[in-house]
């Protein structure tokens, strides 16, 4: 088994101002390089330079391409807009193909209301699908985003959001291993 | 006949066959697979660096 580290960024998936998000980003990824083994980056999608008048591979951003590439796994941080995810999100992850390939990903589900943006993960799944990634069967779910930190940037309740968070890095981590082992090991 | 093993371009080791993938885009149809409507593509891992590429399936 190959022991290069697993590499595992957090994708912030919205260019919204004012975007709750953020701050739920910044949580995970803190979350995610304290696991031993995995390498890490926050990537905001704001910061790329994607064009509006072309999509697909067409328009590939060379740093968003080359992380998907050497990513292991992907954690999606994604608000719910109108019970769908964000338009520009889409616009980025179609960039790539062959660089998520049976490669696993875990999906963070950020609403304001109560259902912790369970619609947005389910709407995303087949996407996922399509591009080739492997969801994971654990969910990250943050509902009332708008009121989860305080002004100083505390996270409310934060033990219940590390305790789920937990989980479903365990598995996303897991999946990562075992999807590195089949890529690289067996064959079709 | 098996298609010979991908060489990985970064690092030169042989790389592992784990996934195929239709590519609709394709408009050219002599090269479009009657069967499945598009070109079909093979995605191919090295177990060394962790390079992926895609290459055409015959």
């Amino acid at each position: 088994m190959n022991n290069r580290p697993l590499f595992i960024p957090v994708i912030l998936g919205t260019v919204r101002k004012g975007r709750a998000s953020e701050n739920i980003a910044k949580f995970v990824f803190e979350h995610v390089q304290k696991r031993e083994g995995v390498e890490t980056d926050l990537i905001d999608i704001r910061e790329l330079n994607f064009p509006g008048d072309d999509a697909g591979e067409q328009i590939k951003d060379t740093r968003f391409s080359a992380a998907c590439a050497r990513a292991d796994g992907l954690v999606l941080v994604v608000p719910e807009y109108n019970h769908g995810y964000p338009g520009m999100l889409k616009h980025v992850l179609d960039s790539n193909l062959k660089e998520y390939i049976h490669k696993a990903v875990g999906i963070c589900g950020v609403s304001a209301g109560g259902f912790g943006g369970t619609r947005v993960i389910e709407s995303l799944l087949p996407v996922m699908r399509e591009l080739g990634l492997v969801t994971i069967f654990w969910d990250a779910n943050f509902s009332g985003a708008q009121k989860l930190f305080d002004d100083a940037g505390n996270m409310n309740d934060r033990a219940t959001h590390e305790k789920r968070l937990d989980k479903f890095l365990g598995e996303l981590i897991w999946m990562s291993k075992v999807l590195r082992y089949g890529r690289e090991n067996v064959s079709i | 006949m098996n298609k010979p093993k991908m060489i990985c371009p970064d690092c030169g080791a042989e790389m592992n066959h784990h996934a195929m993938k239709i590519d609709y885009s394709v408009e050219d149809p002599a090269l479009i697979d009657p069967v499945f409507g598009g070109v079909v593509q093979e995605a191919h891992t090295c177990p060394k660096c962790g390079r992926s590429d895609l290459r055409q399936a015959e």
